[in-house]
């Protein structure tokens, strides 16, 4: 045996020789890491997305009086855009970030109505099946492409192929051509009078820039005709903008803007007060107290067009058959089959009390689902008020009484409210009305993932009481009666791309036959009038019913006013 | 030597292949992720188009066989979200996630350690009960809190810190790090300290533990009345007999940083592979969770392979054959 002596330490030789060893291929293993550290960080490294080649500047270029300090507005969203190609999401945050870089033929004007974008103007034939749109001349794509018809084809080319978020739209689209540079002529596949409304979702994007090179280019080649223009995107992180100066139309105040992904409503509140940000939305009900006696912010809020939508099932028999909380009556009937007993369970909830409890306050009550303003809002619908004896009385002589022995003791009969996540304390609110009138109510709360799945129609059939909230941006209430109301019936769907979101199965010939003709009327008073019939019939059938609409509460630093819009999309030329 | 290291990528192997097919079978019973992308309003031929694009028709075990072929050519899926292929997303934003990771290492060895031989060396000194104090604190309270907390005091009371996001970034040895600027640091700080805490104080509490042991054995006082000087008994003598579980449990502590940094990447809104984990889950974004459980998985088991060659190194008595 072999010893050898080192930094004091005796060693064994043939041990001596084994840590040599070891040390060598732990060396190189370090090494094999770092390399593979540097190249997994190289290759994962992706070029933030390449600024764009500005536009050769407009010539003859005005003389511009002394500069504006330049201002730098910095929002604080939710949620991240996720994607630059336009038809691939449709959700209401990304929307509005994409309408700062992208714009439709018809842009959305602060009162909801249409405003020419990108098309000047839009008429349609007698019958309202062929429209013809004159386009705006002399507009460039930010990379200095000319903006012609061809790029409205080739828009509307990719919004099929995409085929997820925005296929809806093109629903009534039967085909359309490019007539010349400077007109398009869209021929629809059933008369439909709100093509427009349609229109105003659709963004165009540039032919010249992205044919031939697969949707991927999209998320390369960031390029529109709006008013500002894609500086650097950091997924998940922030989005920078800057004003196009070769904007066709009034170029925005502030010339700057950085959207910023900050999802945890606690970290975006502490950004806003710490004036890291400038504005952050979706502000939570207790965050907005606290925030109204801070001196360096400002709360703003403003009812949203989207309201809640209580949904029964209306069919003879098992409305649930794949429930695992399923309906119970005493004679196996379903009563939410019942007209009155419907009436009965809206008379059953003291909205009042639960706009002040649960919202704080942040929400305005309603009985309809069209929000004011829009055509074909009723203002004299029926109000089935708060009426807890009055709903016992209905539901006695439904034929529902109180069971005073069996499995249903105490009670009249059982239902499942469904919900989701972020309707929990309500709807654990609305079991408690509904108790106290004897219906017996279990609230069922759906985590986000599955909730899509459990109330799809015609494939799960797991729900009879539902709550979700529904809301078009067209100002026109024909489409929300379109999907809402139009009849559903329980077996197999009536017409498709119609009634699609009327869960409750409600089934009306005469709806019907209304909504179609209001879809036909180009005259914007008689649709009004057409409407306003088809949702009294609705309210006196108690089809569904909504309780309030809730506040879009947002947060504001001092440097900026904000004027929230109806829709609540947020855009940087509402600031000032 | 190399029988050992065939004998362990073999076992890595497997353990990834089972890894693969638990979190396959998993993420398919829950939900389906179709309805989480199309419209509200969407007909059901819409619905079985985009079941078509996604592959999802075909029987389980073949979607699992499909998947197992495209892993072994690199590619797990494209994202259903972003319509991107999974492993880039995830090593898109994997500098970001090794940022605060590495600071949070390197803050755990130094502090860790240091504070831990001291402790172990001074057992009775007032200085060692404030840090055994602060270890205790350090393990008990949760890392959501403590983020929060330091946001709180550092960002919105005291101003000193910005309160969420990463710094800007610049290009170190080919990488894109926020790790250059000033600036930079200013934003990592709190979320590494944030991530660190914890590990810091349990390692601490490991060193104090085995160094209390080893200061007693025989060989020390030799080496004291040899008049060997303090620090090179303590470093050098003691702390090499401490360290086993140490690194063993360092290892544990590094795969767990790297893959699960989930919640303090959400509080601090850093662009880390772990808010894409959870954002994933939530969307039932398949393809992502399978690309990134197996990838843990893997770091996981090579993190292991690298800790038992270097017991093997500290401590020459270990034969690993």
């Amino acid at each position: 045996m072999n010893l050898t002596k080192e930094n004091g330490i005796l060693y064994i030789d043939s041990i001596k020789k084994r840590r040599k060893t070891m040390k060598k291929i732990l060396v190189l293993m370090l090494i094999a890491a770092m390399l593979i550290g540097v190249l997994a960080g190289c290759a994962a490294t992706e070029e933030p997305v390449q600024p764009v080649e500005p536009a050769p500047p407009v010539e003859n270029p005005v003389e511009e009086p002394a500069e504006v300090e330049e201002k730098t507005l910095v929002i604080g969203l939710s949620t991240d855009v996720t994607t630059w190609n336009p038809y691939a999401r449709n959700q209401i945050t990304a929307n509005a970030v994409q309408k700062h870089v992208f714009e439709a033929l018809i842009l959305v004007g602060d009162d909801m109505s249409h405003v020419p974008g990108l098309a000047v103007s839009w008429e349609a034939n007698e019958d309202s099946t062929v429209w013809t749109i004159k386009l705006r001349e002399g507009v460039t794509f930010h990379n200095g492409a000319k903006f012609v018809a061809d790029d409205v084809v080739f828009s509307f080319d990719r919004v099929l192929e995409t085929a997820i978020g925005w296929v809806d739209s093109m629903a009534t689209i039967g085909s359309y051509r490019a007539i010349d540079d400077t007109t398009v002529e869209i021929t629809c596949s059933t008369p439909d009078a709100l093509l427009p409304a349609t229109l105003r979702n659709l963004v165009i994007i540039s032919k010249e820039t992205h044919e031939g090179k697969g949707l991927e280019n999209l998320e390369v080649e960031v390029v529109g005709t709006g008013k500002y223009e894609l500086v650097e995107y950091l997924r998940d992180d922030k989005v920078v903008l800057k004003r196009n100066e070769n904007y066709w139309g009034d170029k925005p105040e502030i010339q700057n803007v950085v959207f910023r992904t900050i999802p945890n409503e606690g970290t975006r509140t502490a950004s806003l007060i710490s004036e890291e940000i400038d504005f952050s939305e979706i502000i939570n009900v207790r965050d907005a107290q606290m925030m109204e006696n801070l001196k360096n912010i400002k709360v703003v809020s403003a009812p949203s067009i989207s309201a809640n939508m209580f949904v029964m099932v209306q069919v003879d028999g098992d409305p649930s058959p794949n429930s695992d909380y399923p309906l119970l009556s005493p004679d196996g009937s379903n009563p939410l089959n019942n007209r009155d007993v419907r009436e009965a369970i809206v008379r059953a909830i003291d909205v009042n009390e639960l706009i002040e409890v649960v919202m704080s306050g942040y929400a305005t009550p309603t009985n309809s689902v069209v929000p004011e303003g829009f055509n074909g809002y009723n203002p004299n619908l029926t109000k089935y008020d708060f009426n807890p004896e009055k709903a016992m009385e209905l539901l006695d002589n439904a034929g529902y009484p109180m069971q005073t022995s069996g499995e249903l003791e105490g009670y009249r009969f059982a239902i499942t409210l469904d919900h989701q996540e972020r309707n929990a304390t309500m709807s654990t609110a609305i079991a408690g009305y509904l108790g106290r009138v004897g219906i017996k109510c279990y609230p069922n709360t759906l985590a986000n993932a599955i909730v899509w799945d459990h109330v799809r129609m015609y494939d799960s059939y797991k729900c009879h009481f539902l709550v979700t909230s529904w809301s078009n941006p067209a100002g026109e209430s024909a489409m929300i009666a379109k999907d809402t109301v139009y009849s559903a019936p329980f077996d197999k769907a009536k017409k498709d791309g119609f009634g699609g979101v009327n869960r409750g199965y409600y089934v009306n010939e005469e709806v019907d036959v209304l909504i179609e003709q209001a879809l036909a009327t180009a005259d914007y008073d008689a649709r009004d009038e057409i409407m306003q019939q088809v949702w009294k019939i609705v309210n006196e059938d108690v089809a569904h019913f909504s309780l309030f609409r809730n506040d879009n509460i947002y947060g504001v630093g001092n440097d900026f006013e904000y004027t929230p819009r109806t829709d609540g999309y947020i855009y940087a030329w509402d600031f000032n | 030597m190399f029988k050992f290291i065939l004998k362990r990528l073999t076992q890595m192997v497997v353990v990834l292949l089972i890894v693969s097919f638990i979190v396959f079978f998993m993420t398919s019973i829950i939900g389906n992720p179709v309805y989480n992308m199309v419209p509200e309003t969407a007909t059901q031929e819409q619905v079985d188009h985009v079941i078509r694009q996604l592959g999802l028709d075909k029987p389980l075990p073949v979607q699992y066989l499909i998947f197992l072929k495209n892993a072994l050519n690199g590619e797990f899926g494209r994202s259903y979200k972003y319509n991107r292929p999974a492993l880039g997303l995830i090593l898109e934003r994997f500098p970001a996630t090794m940022e605060i990771v590495f600071v949070a290492m390197t803050l755990t060895i130094v502090l860790g350690i240091s504070l831990g031989v001291y402790a172990g060396s001074r057992p009775k000194s007032k200085v060692t009960k404030l840090i055994m104090g602060g270890s205790l604190l350090g393990i008990s309270l949760p890392s959501f809190w403590i983020g929060m907390v330091f946001i709180y005091l550092f960002g919105v009371t005291l101003g000193w810190l910005p309160v969420s996001g990463r710094g800007p970034t610049t290009t170190i040895f080919g990488i894109n790090t926020s790790l250059g600027s000033l600036k930079g640091w200013t934003h990592v700080i709190l979320p590494s300290v944030t991530l660190a805490l914890g590990n810091i104080a349990s390692i601490i509490r490991l060193v104090r533990a085995g160094m209390m042991e080893v200061m007693k054995q025989d060989y020390i006082k030799f080496a004291k009345s040899k008049g060997a000087p303090n620090n090179k008994i303590l470093y050098g003598h003691a702390l090499k007999n401490t360290l086993i579980p140490v690194v063993t449990i360092f290892g544990l502590q590094l795969g767990g940083l790297i893959a699960f940094t989930t919640i303090t990447e959400t509080i601090f809104a850093w662009p880390g592979m772990g808010k894409l984990l959870i954002d994933s889950i939530s969307s039932l974004d398949r393809p992502i969770v399978s690309a990134y459980l197996l990838f843990a998985a893997a770091l996981f088991v090579v993190i292991n392979f690298v800790v038992d060659i270097l017991y093997a190194i500290i401590d020459p008595r270990i034969d690993l054959n």
